[in-house]
């Protein structure tokens, strides 16, 4: 601890105002960063900042100190670490005087890469600038060269990092937005007071002031009056039936009129009830409560009609058989809506090319990136009249390179040129190694490559070739098949496989697969 | 001061139980990783990482047992976590140390019952 210039500052603050940390090191060695550690925990802490992401910051603040105590060539005399935290932005730079890291952005993707797209375990080393990049929305290095203070700088940068509430009550922005609305002030009050320990309730005088902050918030449920100086109860109704979401809202009437004059109108405009005043405050709440719940469940029933309906358009697929000796099989288990991976597959005379893929990350923003990927993926299998694997790779890494959206994505492949006579060439882009599976054995396929647009040499896909004769079996699969396997620890890989394989019915032989897996097999002649 | 204890070992003939306390970090590693090589048995098949007492765990911490994973497996043994709770369970997964030759346990004492009854000396 005496290397150690220590200059943290604690501040406790309101929520909205900024809070900074900042914290020095000297000549730092691995027993300062503890302590440094243990200074930014209770700053997170006592500004409110919730236990998990600050376990995030002080994962990320010890990868870089390592990192610049490890590897600099001319190591660091000064480190300085700032923190700013307002509300759920925050900001870490950490800065220092050491040689730059070169090429630090392809470091990170990949070993990021590596956790994701290959089989784990193997590497002592490496880990650490994956953490950094997984945990947060932004992370930039900027080297001394570019920098106006000559120091090189690690930029951190979350907007949506989560706080911890300052009372033990739902934090407001959790709670259901109840608008409610009506000309007569008492009434509107005591209607409010009806609902607030349980609902973010924000009243207004008057229909046009609905419809004002109807363009800054969605409300998940509007009370109105019916009537209403200006503009009445209808007319508001019908105003949020012609803006976007209007129509979406549930819509309650709550009305001191009871006589049948307004019902032949009201009848159209398609509410959700209409209650009379006065109203008992356990009625309005249950009716409340009632609106919500069925509210929410026709969301997520549309939602996940849209979600089953999106995964089986992009469901992954192959043509049952090519050639005289080739049967392929596609399994796709779906760990959520959406997804990453897709097939492509394109014939010849002579060949066959088929590319598995898989986009990184889960949902619909990765099946969307997905199917954009795949169509440039087509188009580069156009470009070339006898698709050759190493030959797509090398173009596709090519066309990576200088296209900001491809570039944005990190994607791992594996290409497979199939022969009549059983001959595969297979080249891999950062993708786990294909399983040859014999009558005696089973085992990896030996073929790597880096991701598309990450390789620091020319040429670097090689093909490997194998040839497969009767009844072998050859399994490609996206790390999604790993993944499934860690469900089960006690199992082995290969075990697992086998017994999977065993379970399949005789007149299928050739199926296996498992998690987006797909097997091909020489058929049985 | 006295200088706090970072783990203890425990050699039996089915398994070997390494408790890690506090952080497991690159300062760690470096004062505790020489002796770890030493004191498990070189032809141990069954290591038992117990994670319960750790508070933070870092990538060498990661690399470290990536290291005692390659021992055990060219013995055609298995490495066990123990307790993987918090920060050290969120870094584990999120680094990818999951795979096959991994197996992972609630409690030491169910890591110890299954050693124990795989009984690979």
């Amino acid at each position: 601890m005496q290397n150690i210039q220590q200059q943290d500052t604690l501040s406790s603050v309101p929520s909205n105002e900024v809070v900074h940390f900042d914290h020095q090191f000297s000549n730092a060695a691995y027993h300062d960063i503890a302590p440094a550690r243990e200074a930014l925990l209770a700053f997170l802490l006592k500004n409110d900042v919730a236990r998990s992401y600050a376990d995030m910051l002080l994962l990320t603040l010890t990868e870089i100190i390592t990192n610049l105590i490890k590897h600099p060539l001319q190591k660091a005399k000064n480190i300085q670490c700032h923190v700013s935290v307002q509300r759920h932005e925050v900001l870490m730079d950490i800065s220092d005087d050491s040689s730059p890291f070169l090429d630090f952005q392809d470091k990170c993707n990949i070993a990021l890469a590596r956790t994701k797209g290959c089989l784990p375990c193997t590497h002592e080393n490496g880990y650490g600038l994956a953490c950094i990049m997984q945990q947060h929305a932004s992370v930039q290095y900027i080297s001394m060269t570019y920098s106006k203070d000559s120091k090189n700088h690690f930029i951190i940068t979350d907007s949506h990092a989560p706080v911890c509430p300052a009372t033990p009550q739902k934090h407001p922005a959790e709670r259901k937005v109840v608008f409610m609305v009506d000309d007569d002030p008492v009434a509107l009050k005591i209607h409010c007071k009806m609902l607030e320990k349980e609902y973010n309730v924000i009243a207004f005088r008057s229909a046009h002031d609905v419809l004002e902050a109807f363009q800054k918030i969605l409300p998940d449920l509007i009370i109105s009056d019916l009537t209403m100086p200006e503009m009445d109860g209808a007319g508001l109704r019908r105003a949020m039936m012609d803006m976007e979401y209007g129509n979406e809202i549930p819509f309650i009437f709550l009305s001191g009129f009871t006589d049948n004059q307004h019902k032949p109108q009201i009848n159209q405009l398609g509410i959700d009830d209409f209650l009379c005043k006065p109203i008992e405050k356990d009625h309005l709440l249950a009716v409340v409560e009632r609106l919500l719940k069925r509210s929410s469940q026709i969301r997520s029933a549309v939602q996940g009609k849209m979600d089953s309906e999106i995964t089986e358009l992009f469901k992954p697929a192959l043509p049952d058989n090519w050639g005289n000796h080739w049967r392929f099989s596609v399994q796709n288990v779906m760990a959520e809506a959406g997804g990453g991976d897709f097939i492509l597959q394109e014939e010849t005379d002579t060949h066959m090319l088929a590319v598995l893929a898989d986009v990184m990350g889960h949902g619909h923003m990765a099946k969307f990136f997905a199917f954009a990927y795949a169509g440039y993926l087509r188009s580069i299998f156009r470009m070339h009249d006898k698709p050759d694997p190493t030959v797509f790779f090398e173009t596709l890494s090519s066309c990576t390179e200088k296209d900001s959206f491809l570039e944005s994505m990190i994607v791992t492949c594996q290409s497979v040129k199939l022969a009549e006579d059983g001959t595969v060439d297979i080249v891999s882009a950062g993708h786990p190694p294909p399983i040859l599976m014999t009558s005696t054995e089973c085992h990896d396929v030996a073929v790597s490559g880096p991701l598309p647009g990450l390789s620091l040499q020319e040429n670097p896909y090689k093909s490997t070739q194998v040839k497969l004769a009767e009844g072998h079996k050859l399994l490609l699969a996206t790390d999604g098949f790993y993944d499934a396997f860690n469900n089960d620890k006690e199992q082995s890989f290969y075990r697992a496989f086998m017994m999977f394989c065993n379970y399949l019915p005789p007149t299928w032989p050739h199926i296996c697969g498992w998690n987006s897996a797909r097997a091909l097999k020489k058929k049985t002649v | 001061m006295p200088t706090a204890q970072l783990f203890e070992i425990q050699n039996n003939p089915q398994y070997s139980l390494v408790r890690f306390f506090g952080y497991v970090d690159a300062d760690t590693v470096e004062k505790v990783k020489p002796a770890l090589q030493e004191q498990i048995p070189a032809g141990c098949k069954q290591l038992i990482i117990d994670l319960e007492k750790v508070e933070f765990l870092d990538s060498h911490g990661v690399g470290m047992f990536v290291s005692f994973l390659k021992r055990v497996h060219s013995n055609n043994g298995r490495l066990i976590i123990a307790t993987p709770e918090g920060q050290p369970a969120s870094v584990l997964q999120m680094v990818g140390f999951n795979g096959p030759l991994v197996s992972f346990f609630e409690n030491t004492q169910a890591a110890c019952d299954n050693c124990l009854m795989h009984n690979q000396p």
